[in-house]
This record gives structure tokens, sequence and C-alpha cells, in this order.
């Protein structure tokens, strides 16, 4: 089974989904926000507690695959810290990669120019995210991943940055 | 279909032919006849005595994967089979068995209110075909087995 869900099942999202960090509710979250899958049933809330424009901790509550678990525990990660600016930077950046095509990696040789003109120059970086771009080869497997995010998104949609 | 066509403008044939577009499906035509004819040559009797052998088979192949509950008990049961498996989500088995060419269907299968009534969230789903076969059925068992081992 390894070689088959190696690239897609990476150990550390195996062993988010299995034991997340940051599962359950807060107390009193300043912001909530919900996403639903209809066609799986699956489901992630999100209670965030605000402090000033900052993110100071997110607790998730997720029935859905393996995916969606981890998805929603790193982006509880992440985000904890985070300005309510740099949340909606560090999504834009995520859901561009699930859309990036077959890419060649960055290599040392490319030339200053072309780093000038990178789309993502200047963005946050993915940090615990990362193992989750392998999604992108996966098409079927992209909504699993943005389910937190559609939840994130509802429970910023109010809040004026 | 069009009566005439310029680069200044275009005329339409008289209804019904001006809604009807290109090219008729003449390929699949063809091909659903040649289908017609392949299933008709081995018999619905056979297909179905086919079906309801693999069935059987797969029932018992599944019930020795650790973990795996079979939906519903029915008495008469065509060549599909509903089934979850504790602690591994069917989307996350709908894409690894589909790594080890096994095409399955895996969710709410358009039926939320059946869902709800049984108390699941979702479920994966492998029916069986007349060019399916015990080789089939043994590698879904084989999978399954490994995929419960994965995540487990």
């Amino acid at each position: 089974m390894n070689s088959l869900a190696q690239d897609l099942y990476d150990r550390q999202i195996v062993e988010r989904a299995r034991n997340p960090l940051h599962a359950g509710d807060l107390p009193e979250p300043d912001l909530q926000g919900e996403g639903r899958n209809p066609l799986c049933g699956d489901r992630t809330r999100l209670d965030i507690a605000l402090q000033g424009h900052h993110i100071s901790q997110i607790r998730h509550r997720t029935r859905g695959c393996a995916l969606c678990t981890a998805a929603a525990d790193m982006l509880a990660e992440r985000l904890s810290g985070c300005s309510v600016e740099e949340a909606r930077a560090v999504g834009a950046r995520f859901s561009a990669m699930l859309v990036a095509q077959d890419a060649p990696a960055q290599t040392i040789v490319q030339g200053a120019e072309e780093q000038r003109n990178d789309p993502l120059e200047g963005m946050p970086s993915l940090g615990v995210m990362e193992p989750l771009t392998a999604v992108r080869f996966h098409k079927a497997r992209i909504r699993c991943v943005e389910l937190p995010w559609v939840a994130l998104k509802e429970a910023l949609a109010h809040v004026r940055v | 279909m069009i009566s005439s066509v310029t680069f200044e403008k275009s005329t339409w044939a008289n209804t019904p032919h001006k809604f009807e577009a290109g090219t008729p499906a003449i390929v699949e035509t063809l091909g659903l006849g040649a289908a017609i004819r392949w299933v008709e040559s081995i018999g619905f009797d056979a297909i179905e005595a086919h079906e309801q052998a693999l069935t059987t088979y797969a029932l018992e192949k599944l019930a020795t994967v650790p973990g795996l509950r079979v939906v519903g008990a029915p008495k008469q049961r065509g060549g599909v089979i509903s089934f979850t498996m504790a602690d591994v989500h069917p989307h996350d088995i709908a894409t690894l068995l589909d790594r080890n060419g096994i095409a399955v269907r895996a969710g709410q299968h358009c039926a939320e209110p059946l869902m709800r009534r049984l108390g699941l969230h979702a479920t994966t789903r492998a029916s069986f075909g007349v060019y399916t076969d015990t080789n089939d059925i043994d590698a879904l068992a084989e999978t399954l087995v490994r995929i419960r081992d994965f995540f487990v």
C-alpha cells in the first residue's frame, strides 16, 4: 500500500488525520464558519479566537476523510498567530497551488528575471501545509482539502481589515 | 442545419431541421447495436447467474476484511455491495482502490436522506458486471486489507 499511497498520503497527513492536534471547540469563539460538501457528506466547522486583528487560536470539528481532516488541522496550526490579512494571503497561495500546472520545480539556474515574474513572490509560505500540495495531481480530491478554507472564508466574511 | 451560409449572413433550414446540429451520432449508434448484440449473445439468464455467483463470492470475501461492514442484508441483492470500514473514510478508500486499478463509487450516492436514516455519513460501493471475475473480487478484498493496514 505504501507504494500506492506514497505521493498523496504523506506520513504527516495520515498522522494528522489519525491524531489531530487542533480538533475541538473554543468556549467563546469570536468567529465561526462551516464548510459542507453535499456530494460526500463531509463537514468542517471552525472556531476562531481573535486578538485585535490577529487570530490567536483556531479549533476545528471535522467529519471527513484523511485529507480533509489533515487540511483542517494544518490550517489551524498555520493560521494561529496570523493577522486576518495574512490568513487570507495563505489561503490565496494555497488556492493558487491547487490549480497550478505541473510546472518544473524551481531550480538554481533560473534567472533573476524569471523570479521577479513569479506570481507567488511575496506570498506567505504554506509551512506545515506543504504536504497537501500533492493533491493538485488528484482532481477528484481537491475539494477535500479546500473544505476547511470554505469554512474559513465564511468565518472571515464579515471581518474588515 | 443551415439553408445557406455566406460571410455576410446565414439562413436556417425549416424546423425541425434547423435545430438538428452537426453530424448525427453514427458511431455511437453502431456501437450501441454491437453492444446489444453482444449482450444478447450471452443472454440475460447467464449474466444474472454470473452476477449472483460473484456477489455471493464477494460477500464471503469481504467478510474477512478487518473493520469492514457491508450495508444492508436484503434477501435479493443485485451485483452491488455498499460497505463501510471503521476509521477509514470512503473517499480515501476509493482513491487507493483506484490506484490499484479498481473503480468504485464513494460518498452519499445522491441519497443523503437514506444515509441519515442508516446513521452513516458516506459509504464505498463496488458493483459487478458481466466483465467482472473472481480475480477482481480477490484484488478488491486484498487491497482493502492493505488500505486498512495503511490508515489504522
